[in-house]
């Protein structure tokens, strides 16, 4: 496979008035674990749509595994696989069905593979996709997914409904397809499952991409200074530039400060605090700072 | 040619997914003569009782297939099998939809307009089959079976199966087109019945428009002004007759089958290749229509107002119709429905056929529906056996 | 394996993972010459981005704790050879200075301090030498 997994240039998509993805560009080289990360609504699916060529992009290109997405052919999707946790299964076919629609539909059908998922998995093929719960189903869209033995994976919020057992099970599938080789883009609000096998990651904000790198990188973006003043925080510290936010539990502050922390490091040390130190923050914090930033931000709610 | 009109996976799907509606589908094609020839019997038994000059004697067999051959395709059941195929042209659309499958299968390396090609062909390859033994069996009978008189030329049996198969094609892609168009599955029944009948609609209510114009003639009486003129241009007419769906479902008045090969105008020869036309035409339009749609865009296409407002035009065109009669004071007429008139003047038919065909459809959606209902039961539980088994 | 890490700790995991492998070397839980995991493996295993291991594996064999043999596997390394003793020293003082600053939040003692790591350098030196 030579040319890169994903490609995207300005793409964007407009429902009438409404911009749901706006103006996206965006690499994902081979064999990463690219996460997309925002809010509701933010145009996440909108986006994995059409790098599916399920949704028609009314701007911008895009090009998935070397192929323009308008191909309407959609002989590019031979080595796609895609999992969602929406209930979009054939409901009234049975299991052995499914596999049997999949072996005549997909060139490198590996039947092998999709016995050995379906018995780890501990699905039946007499069983009825109707009958299924909703995380057998996302199970069956795995076992899909992966007998189709796809060079690209695109998962929208694949273990939303699975319990924590089966949830590793999938997320060392692919980890481990990762490691052979698989892209893959994935759509979730579970971030700290994220932060562990993404190396990359999106944030997305109504429609559009408000920070993409690799997770390092990303966790540079913001920076926390744990920091002990016993005399109260310096005014000058909380009107610096860069400041998002302090944070305070007792004497300890937490400081949150946007990309280069030298110079807030600096002040801090000229105030003489107690206890320094410079910290990653983690990719939940990261978000919700990130999303403050653009003016997304929820109050606490206290009940009496 | 980069596109691919068939998948393996498809016709695998299709075929998984549409046996149990195929099965109504080849009871609606099927059972239709039998259950025309009951209704036929029992118009014969009116007809005698109304000392109407009855058919010759037939030998039993044959009195069994002429009431069978007489009412196949040519009586008031007709529409089970066309009505049918346009059930099926609209269910293939939505169950896609209900079922939130188009994202899983153009997920896949399907293109969307092979999705389209492969129910289409199923559609009208399985409408071909299931006419064939009907036209068989009306050959056979032309040709003079062992025990039974030649009744019917063997022009009449070609015909009759030229006629319900482009008819039966046509209404499955007004099913699928509108399939695809409409939100809900109830949505698409109305719009597709708003589709069949709405260029008949429009032609009969010129037709009234100039039937109810004040008309000024020279009686006995000396000169005399009516509210009911009789003398419509021939052309508008014909066209009537043509469009009028029931036409060819085989009212007992203008059924293309029950007329002798001399009888039959042009226009009725032309019906096979003009349905197939329109079918594929329709078709064209599907394939095109679905494969630029996005998926979100195909599920916002038509909306429920779209369709009240069409339901609205139906209804009020039907009212104003029968208002319109009642204050020429031929209220009797357009309620009784005197045969003598509807005979005289075919556009007074579009009443009673609205209520013959609403009704009669109705009837068929809630059958069809009991049935379906059974059948899922049944499948659930055997599913369900199988699962703990 | 038997690796953790925990990706909401103020240290990238790349480094956790590499602290990790040193202390079961230092521990002798990985005797010199042992075979490690692939990259694969451990990914799995951890459910973690194998890039991320990739990274720890480049910098354990830069800095000598591991070497690769090709078409065989990773392997810890026989002879050890730690980086320089100044950068050592300096690190180490870093890290001293953290646990000092703790003791001090603490309320605690720096004798006790004190007295706390020689215990703890008894327990390890005793364990490095139990075979």
């Amino acid at each position: 496979m030579s040319a890169v997994p994903i490609e995207t240039r300005g793409l964007g998509k407009q429902y009438g008035r409404m911009q749901a993805v706006a103006d996206v560009t965006m690499t994902v080289p081979e064999g990463s674990i690219c996460g997309i990360v925002g809010t509701n609504g933010a145009g996440k699916s909108t986006f994995l749509n059409m790098l599916l060529g399920i949704t028609r992009p009314t701007t911008g290109s895009a090009q998935v595994l070397g192929v323009d997405v308008r191909d309407s052919s959609g002989k590019w999707r031979q080595r796609l696989g895609y999992v969602t946790d929406q209930d979009w299964f054939f409901r009234q076919f049975t299991v052995g069905e499914m596999v049997e629609y999949g072996r005549r539909t997909w060139k490198h059908w590996d039947s092998a593979r999709c016995q050995h998922l379906l018995d780890s998995f501990e699905l039946a093929k007499t069983q009825v996709v109707r009958s299924l719960s909703k995380g057998m189903r996302v199970q069956l869209a795995f076992v899909t997914a992966l007998s189709l033995r796809p060079e690209l994976f695109i998962l929208d919020e694949p273990t939303s409904g699975l319990d924590a057992v089966v949830k590793r099970q999938v997320l060392q599938l692919i980890v481990q397809e990762a490691a052979a080789g698989v892209t893959t883009l994935i759509a979730t609000h579970h971030l700290s499952e994220l932060e562990r096998i993404a190396d990359r990651v999106a944030f997305f904000h109504k429609g559009r991409v408000i920070l993409q790198s690799t997770t390092e990188d990303a966790k540079r973006e913001i920076r926390r200074i744990q920091t002990v003043f016993p005399q109260g925080m310096p005014d000058e510290i909380r009107q610096a530039p860069g400041v998002l936010r302090i944070e305070q539990s007792g004497s300890v502050y937490g400081v949150i400060v946007e990309h280069d922390p030298e110079h807030i490091l600096a002040l801090c040390r000229r105030h003489d605090p107690v206890y320094l130190e410079e910290m990653d923050v983690d990719f939940e914090e990261l978000f919700i700072h990130i999303m403050h930033k653009e003016g997304y931000a929820r109050e606490q709610i206290i009940l009496d | 040619m980069n596109r691919s009109f068939w998948t393996r996976g498809l016709l695998y799907k299709e075929w998984r997914q549409q046996r149990i509606v195929l099965l109504f589908i080849v009871l609606a094609v099927f059972f239709q003569p039998i259950l025309g020839s009951i209704a036929g019997e029992i118009l014969n038994m009116m007809r005698q009782f109304e000392s109407v000059q009855p058919y010759p004697a037939l030998p039993a067999l044959g009195e069994w297939a002429r009431a069978v051959l007489l009412f196949y395709g040519s009586n008031q059941l007709s529409f089970l099998p066309v009505g049918a195929t346009l059930f099926w042209g609209v269910f293939m659309m939505d169950s896609e939809r209900r079922g939130q499958n188009l994202e899983a299968l153009l997920a896949g390396p399907v293109s969307r307009r092979s999705v389209i090609s492969t129910k289409w062909g199923l559609g009208i390859a399985t409408i071909l089959l299931l006419n064939l033994p009907g036209a068989i069996v009306l050959s056979v009978e032309a040709l003079g079976a062992p025990g039974t008189h030649a009744i019917w030329a063997l022009g009449w049996a070609t015909r009759w199966y030229f006629v319900q198969t482009g008819l039966e094609c046509l209404t499955f892609s007004v099913g699928l087109i509108v399939g695809i168009g409409v939100g809900t599955y109830a949505l698409a029944i109305g719009y597709a019945i708003v589709a069949v009948w709405l260029p008949y609609l429009i032609v009969s209510t010129i037709a009234a428009t100039i039937q109810l114009a004040p008309h000024v003639y020279t009686s006995s009486q000396g000169m005399e002004m009516s509210f009911y003129n009789s003398a419509l241009p021939q052309a508008l007419q014909q066209l009537q007759t043509i469009l009028n769906p029931y036409t060819y479902m085989g009212h007992a008045y203008y059924s293309v089958v029950s007329l002798s090969p001399d009888e039959v105008p042009l226009s009725f020869s032309l019906v096979f290749p003009v349905c197939l036309v329109l079918a594929i035409a329709l078709f064209w339009g599907a394939f095109e229509l679905f494969g630029r749609l996005s998926v979100e865009s195909w599920r916002k296409m038509f909306t429920m107002r779209g369709f009240k407002l069409a339901l609205l035009l139906l209804v009020g065109a039907t009212l104003a119709w029968i208002v319109g009669f009642v204050a020429m004071g031929r209220a009797e007429n357009a309620i009784v429905m005197n045969n003598y008139l509807l005979h005289q003047h075919p556009s007074l038919i579009v009443t009673k056929v609205w209520t013959v065909f609403v009704i009669g459809f109705i009837v068929f959606l809630a059958v069809e529906w009991l049935l379906w209902m059974g059948i899922r039961r049944l499948v659930r539980r055997r599913a369900r056996s199988t699962a703990i088994a | 394996m038997w690796l953790t890490v925990d990706p909401r700790s103020s240290t990238p995991m790349y480094q956790q993972i590499i602290a990790d492998v040193k202390e079961r070397i230092a521990k002798d839980i990985l005797a010199p010459g042992s075979r490690l995991p692939s990259i694969r493996e451990l990914a799995v295993d951890m459910t973690i981005n194998p890039n991320t291991i990739a990274k720890a594996y480049q910098e354990l064999e830069r800095e000598g704790v591991i070497e690769v043999v090709r078409g065989k596997g990773t392997f810890v390394t026989e002879k050890r050879e730690g980086p320089s003793p100044a950068a050592s020293a300096a690190d180490l003082r870093e890290l001293l200075t953290k646990v000092l600053v703790e003791a001090h939040h603490k309320g605690v003692a720096f004798a006790d301090v004190s007295r706390e790591l020689e215990d703890l350098i008894l327990h390890w030196s005793g364990s490095a030498t139990d075979e």
